[in-house]
């Protein structure tokens, strides 16, 4: 009973939970409903949450969008792993799989969907916040390792004239955990290891103009330090990524072999002063670098990133009142090959949160969050309330405001413009004239959320503009000669767009051992320039998600997962239909997709099995006009667990 | 569409079974019985891989246990095939599968199985001019059968099964594999119960 009741709990959405100290319009993510849904690669967590969005090209690499707060092209969503601030976002795109742990390891995932200052962010692209799990008492050793198939591959007839290409792209992944605790602290560290090869045809033709191989591989090793001393508690988080991989570099349009390298170390913690008052900090270093991989045309790209950050907050606490000021300081310095300067970006934020209940039921948090860079300071605020009516009924609101300065988004297009030519003056034929002032986004959510017993009703809205955006504007032209792309790359600015969502959600309890949800997301551009509305018909205007739990025992579970969504549309690939004769389309169709897990535990809950069928009814499931399609795939996970 | 439908069906199907035998607590009997069984096995021919290859005769080894629901069974089942002529290299199939069936029992100590298997149909070519990536080859396949049992002895049934089994490469493989053989039955030890509880 606690099993199934865990799993329905902590996979329905929760709007009010009491998170980092606030009531914050959050969906929270278990650990267990990752493991029963089979997510291997950290990036496909987020397709457990309906209100956000994400597309991949090569089955592999993702990218996000949150809850209707930003296009696919701004990929700067916060992430944070256990409380620290990670910087992944190099060159416009954020990896999350970069990230040194396996999916096994997490203890829950929060998505912020609407923006808030959490921990000295601002989150105006969604926040996604990875809580670790924390050791158990002793030494503990864990392992995982997946094993999966696709259908579809040609078998013995590839000897015959039915002969078809190898379409096998599931990856080979393989994870490490050790842990140890003591007298008030704990060690944990892990490993993990990614295999995979492009084999999609497509994909491959793409690659094989510019790459020698067609083998991509991830090796991350991270360690976390946690203690508590100084009357508070502190943690210190290394952790190194090392991906040879093919990434898709948009101004160019097709895929270039890369080795990509992550590394981030940081310490934060805090200090009670007395009982009111906190003082939190947080020092972290991030590097960000893509390093050249042989290439068949001596192709230069590569560009070296740190981050470096320090925050000081001061917390006081008294009854039901709470107030935060903080400061932070950031840093980007740049560095490419055969450039003589480094390029510096630095930033300064100040900010300060109030929260406090109004009466018995009503709480509300208000925050200010102030960025200067190159002596102009810009602003964003919040305002949430929640609103607690009885025990059944309780409604919340957010309202936000947000302006950014052009460089906050350290993609390719600062880097460009401040001196680091990262785009391909050779190969790419780019218009490049942007006013570099700042722009802005509203935001506001609604939730209301009725429950009664084994039920629970969500009915959430949302409203969004955005304005002075600037938006890549490029249309792609197919090379029928060698099967690749050429761009002709242009930036529009002065977008603006009001677009607006609707989200709802039943779950269920039937019985001890039968739980069901249904999950409902819809959004709609209102009106704005032609431009980002055409971005805007990149995401599913309805996604439909229907999930069955069933817990027969402690030790086995089903986990079942209907999923629709709706059309998307892509403008950038416009002549690619008629360019390919059909091969490729802009256009990705609705479908309906099922999911199937089955969850046995082991010898006394030390091994744990997933049999997983992936999109049994074998249908073509694509994300993205020139992306791989997925068939009907299984996948076999074998989590070990040993506490010595 | 009809397939779909079948495939939902199956789903929901399996999923009552589960909720129905929970809640009448049979599931206290999962893992209590162990059935060995040591099948040969013959294929039939289907469709057009049998134009290219010809099976020769095969053996499975399997173990069977109740579960929540039903039954469910664990087997490796080995049947090489032989090709034609020179051009179709031979190759040895390996089908590790994962059965579940629920049982009918009939009169004279005997039981009619009905149930759907699943796995990976492992394909490995005789040509030594292939790579090690292309000389060895795997794929779902998904099979319903139907057996039949009868006891013989406190320990010992005869066993008969008949699978018709699709493996889902580009053109589907479709095999219709006959077996049979002699079960071994006892309680489970009780140190592979501590393991599968």
């Amino acid at each position: 009973m606690k099993l199934t009741l865990k799993i329905l709990i902590f996979s329905a959405s929760v709007i009010f939970p009491q998170y980092a100290g606030y009531h914050l319009n959050s969906h929270s993510i278990s650990g267990e409903l990752i493991k029963a849904a089979g997510v291997v690669h950290l990036a496909d967590v987020i397709k457990l949450n309906p209100r956000w969005h994400s597309y991949s090209i090569d089955g592999y690499n993702s990218y996000i969008s949150a809850n209707n707060l930003s296009p696919y092209q701004r990929q700067n969503f916060t992430v944070l792993v256990d409380n620290q601030k990670v910087y992944l976002n190099h060159l416009g795109y954020s990896n999350i799989d970069l990230l040194p742990f396996s999916a096994d390891q997490i203890d829950s995932v929060v998505f912020v969907n609407s923006p808030i200052v959490l921990n000295g962010e601002f989150s105006s692209n969604g926040l996604i916040h990875i809580i670790l799990k924390k050791p158990v008492e002793g030494l503990s050793i864990s392992a995982v390792q997946n094993i999966g198939n696709e259908t579809g591959d040609p078998g013995p007839y590839a000897f015959t004239p039915y002969k078809t290409p190898n379409v096998d792209k599931l990856s080979y992944n393989a994870g490490l955990n050790l842990t140890t605790t003591g007298d008030g602290w704990w060690f944990s560290s892990d490993f993990k290891y990614r295999e995979t090869y492009v084999t999609n045809k497509k994909i491959f033709m793409r690659i094989k103009n510019l790459s020698p191989n067609e083998k991509a591989q991830l090796l991350g090793a991270s360690f976390r330090l946690s203690t508590n001393i100084f009357n508070g508690n502190h943690s210190f988080f290394f952790g190194y990524s090392q991906h040879d991989d093919f990434f898709f570099f948009r101004p160019y349009g097709n895929e270039l072999p890369v080795q990509r390298i992550f590394k981030h170390i940081g310490i934060d913690g805090n200090f009670d002063i007395n009982q009111e008052i906190t003082v939190r900090y947080e020092l972290t270093e991030g590097l960000n670098d893509f390093i050249e991989r042989s290439n068949k045309i001596n192709l230069n790209f590569d560009l070296k990133s740190y981050s470096l950050s320090g925050k000081l907050e001061g917390i006081f606490k008294r009854g039901h009142f709470k107030a935060l000021v903080g400061i932070s300081l950031l840093k980007h310095d740049g560095y490419r090959s055969g450039y003589n300067n480094d390029i510096k970006f630095r930033f300064m934020n100040l900010y300060s949160i109030l929260n406090y209940r109004l009466n018995k039921n009503y709480y509300q948090t208000i925050g200010y969050y102030g960025v200067k860079n190159r002596e102009k300071l810009v602003h964003k605020g919040f305002f949430n309330n929640s609103w607690q009516i009885d025990n059944q009924n309780s409604i919340a609101f957010d309202l936000s405001f947000s302006q950014s300065h052009f460089n906050e988004n350290i993609n390719y297009w600062v880097w460009t413009q401040s001196g680091a030519d990262i785009l391909f003056p050779d190969l790419l034929d780019y218009e490049f004239t942007l006013n570099k002032s700042a722009f802005s986004a509203f935001a506001i959510d609604l939730s209301y959320i009725f429950s009664y017993q084994k039920y629970k009703v969500v009915f959430g809205s949302n409203y969004r503009f955005f304005k002075d955006y600037y938006l890549e504007t490029p249309i792609y032209t197919y090379n029928n000669n060698n099967e690749t792309y050429s761009s002709l790359f242009a930036l529009s600015e002065n977008e603006r767009l009001n677009t607006a969502g609707l989200y709802t959600e039943f779950s269920h309890a039937l019985s001890r051992i039968f739980s069901y949800e249904l999950i409902y997301n819809f959004i709609k551009t209102l009106n704005g320039t032609n431009n980002f509305k055409e971005k805007w018909k990149e995401f599913p205007g309805h996604k439909i998600n229907f999930r069955i739990n069933i817990n027969t025992s402690q030790n086995f579970g089903i986990w079942t997962n209907f999923r629709y969504q709706s059309s998307t549309q892509w403008l950038e690939y416009k002549y690619i239909e008629a360019q390919s004769y059909g091969k490729y389309k802009n256009k990705i169709d609705a479908d309906f997709f099922i999911d199937l897990s089955f969850q046995k535990w082991l010898w006394e809950r030390r091994i744990w099995l997933n049999l997983l069928f992936m999109n049994i009814l074998g249908r073509q499931e694509y994300s993205h006009p020139l992306g791989a399609y997925s068939d009907f795939r299984m996948l076999l996970q074998i989590n070990l667990y040993l506490n010595l | 569409m009809p397939k779909y439908l079948i495939k939902i069906l199956l789903i929901m199907l399996f999923a009552a079974t589960l909720q129905n035998n929970a809640q009448s607590n049979s599931h206290n009997a999962a893992f209590t019985k162990t059935q060995v069984r040591v099948n040969y096995l013959n294929n039939y021919d289907r469709e057009s891989l049998n134009d290219f290859w010809s099976a020769k005769h095969g053996a499975g080894v399997i173990y069977s246990t109740p579960f929540y629901a039903g039954n469910i069974s664990l087997g490796v089942e080995y049947l090489p095939f032989s090709g034609r002529i020179d051009k179709y290299p031979d190759f040895q199939s390996l089908f590790i599968s994962l059965t579940w069936y629920e049982k009918i029992l009939l009169p004279l100590n005997s039981s009619l199985g009905i149930g759907v298997k699943g796995g990976s149909f492992m394909m490995i070519f005789d040509d030594e001019t292939l790579t090690e990536f292309e000389g060895t080859e795997s794929e779902i396949a998904l099979s319903p059968l139907v057996n039949f049992e009868l006891g013989i002895s406190q320990y010992f049934s005869l066993y008969a099964e008949a699978n018709f089994i699709s493996v889902l490469t580009a053109k589907r493989i479709k095999l219709f594999n006959l077996s049979g053989g002699i079960s071994y039955n006892c309680n489970t030890p009780a140190w592979l119960l501590r393991i599968l509880k």
